[in-house]
């Protein structure tokens, strides 16, 4: 059976605004025009939970909420305000009636199917009891400071390889706020992005919130989207950054970041909080002088050397420099080479097929796959997985080829 | 799209922008398939909606009832702001506080400016779109 919604709201527009929103995420909506039509209505058609107008011009949403709070049948539902006042004292004045929390209008969809979702939950804790221990997920960042070296095409193949080869909660998160499309690299709409999660304070962002942000990519792999417009993007601090990644963190196994080519704050929380950072490289001048600057920030940052592995992505057929080259100026060894691979990496953008689950088999695909086992923790690693995922078999099988060799 | 409409209207200094469509786009991310054109049915429940509501501003200014007032401005906010009509919504915001300061000085002229910001709301909304 359907959860059941009352949404008392004098105007027509908004009540038909708030039912198209949460009959979306699922839920049954009926509706009252009045204070009074409201009450009646939320003991005679047992709602589980009640959304309320304050400005009504019978009886204002203040009272109403009052009033559910004497009658024993309708004391302890959970109650929303809706309502155009913002400031402070209206918000007390809410909460003194009875409310559980309080939204300002105009709403973001998104947002206020969230806050529904948390109500819902609070209102019935023995439902989540058995909520499983948290995790300690690892954390990988890809990042390089220069741009149009494949930063996001390493990120999304390498969140999909990891949930293909383990089957675990795998995350992306893209933070290329002002310019990020992981999520359509992945073939997803960007419905739910960053953007839904810019007005809500860090405080109340909890996991049940984020589940309805996250967007989920036919692998099972889950998709943190960038926010479509440049100015929502603006709007994210760095605190609520890091706030989120944390979650992400403890309930998922896998946290993957794609980066953008900056040292922003917002940029800089993740590499902090990231367990290990991929960072790429291109075999041109300007790309290794990047990488130089970027190991140099890491080491005033304090991050021990392996923290930073280096990737060499051949991005074009020219070889302006040698592997030796990089490396001597660097002074690191490049721990992993991408060959160049036009043709897959083109289709694999324009179609949102990432290759590592579109084309395992191919050199690109393989590489991946690899990369996404060297990069998983070290306990998953160590342990054959019960039964082996199909992506693990052939990473296995190719591990043993190369002893042979 | 929704970008090419607000830069079409924002290139025009005479007739500065009365909606932001993008709030429409993000109401079309609620259309269920199979169902009818929600963002549009949200359009014909706010033309229906306006004209009396404008009317209702205006007859409380003239009787000087300012809880009317208050209350008309604060519903018209409401919906303007949940289609974009952000011109509309802003007018009205000022109007809800004339109204709840009590005194109604000021309110013929804002009013005006709504009526005029309201009829090219409404002519824009009528407009063919996506």
């Amino acid at each position: 059976m359907a959860i059941k919604i009352l949404a008392v709201d004098d105007s027509p527009i908004i009540s038909k605004l708030v039912s198209g929103t949460l009959t979306q995420a699922g839920y049954e909506v009926i509706t009252a025009a009045s204070g009074t039509e409201g009450l009646k209505r939320a003991e005679a058609d047992h709602p589980d939970l009640i959304i309320l107008d304050v400005m009504m011009p019978d009886l204002d949403g203040y009272s109403v909420c009052q009033q559910l709070r004497k009658n024993r049948a309708t004391a302890r539902l959970p109650i929303m305000m809706l309502t155009g006042q913002d400031s402070l004292e209206e918000k007390v004045k809410g909460f003194d009636a009875g409310a559980d929390d309080y939204m300002i209008k105009p709403f973001q969809p998104a947002e206020l199917q969230a806050r529904v979702a948390v109500l819902l939950r609070r209102a019935a804790p023995q439902a989540q009891a058995s909520v499983a221990e948290p995790i300690h997920g690892k954390t990988v960042a890809v990042f390089s400071l220069r741009g149009g070296v494949g930063v996001s095409m390493v990120a999304g193949n390498l969140a999909v390889g990891l949930a293909q080869l383990w089957g675990l909660p795998t995350v992306l998160v893209d933070l290329s706020l002002t310019a990020g499309h992981a999520a359509l690299m992945l073939n997803l709409s960007p419905r739910t992005t960053w953007a839904d999660l810019a007005q809500m304070p860090v405080a109340e962002i909890e996991m049940e919130v984020l589940n309805q942000v996250l967007l989920t990519h036919v692998s099972g792999t889950r998709v943190l989207a960038a926010p479509r417009r440049v100015e929502q993007g603006e709007l994210l601090t760095a605190e609520k950054i890091a706030g989120v990644l944390k979650i992400l963190s403890r309930n998922f196994q896998y946290v993957v970041i794609d980066l953008p080519h900056d040292f922003r704050d917002t940029t800089l929380v993740a590499l902090d909080q990231a367990d290990e950072i991929m960072v790429l490289l291109a075999p041109e001048l300007a790309a290794v002088m990047n990488g130089s600057t970027t190991l140099e920030v890491f080491d005033a940052l304090g991050y021990s050397k392996d923290k930073a592995r280096l990737t060499l992505n051949y991005i074009s057929e020219r070889r302006d420099l040698a592997r030796a080259g990089i490396e001597e100026a660097l002074k690191r060894p490049i721990n992993v080479i991408i060959p160049y691979a036009p043709e897959p990496v083109a289709l694999a953008i324009n179609q949102g097929k990432p290759p590592v689950l579109d084309k395992p088999t191919s050199e690109i695909g393989a590489l991946f796959e690899d990369l996404a086992f060297f990069a998983s923790q070290e306990e998953h690693r160590n342990k054959r997985p019960e039964p082996p995922s199909p992506a693990w078999t052939r990473v296995a099988t190719r591990m043993q080829q190369r002893k042979k060799k | 799209m929704a970008l090419e409409r607000t830069a079409v209207h924002a290139a025009s200094p005479a007739e500065p922008a009365v909606i932001d469509w993008a709030v429409l786009d993000n109401l079309r991310t609620l259309q269920e398939d199979g169902q009818a054109d929600f963002a549009q049915s949200m359009i014909d429940l706010y033309l229906e909606s306006t004209p009396p509501l404008v009317e209702a501003i205006r007859a409380a200014i003239e009787q000087s009832q300012a809880g009317a007032l208050q209350h008309s401005a604060h519903t018209l906010k409401g919906n303007s702001h949940s289609l974009g009509a952000f011109l509309v919504a802003d007018l009205c915001k000022r109007l809800e506080m004339i109204g709840r300061g009590g005194s109604l000085e000021g309110a013929s002229v804002l009013f005006e400016d709504l009526k005029r910001a309201a009829e090219r709301t409404v002519q824009e909304f009528l407009q063919p779109h996506l």
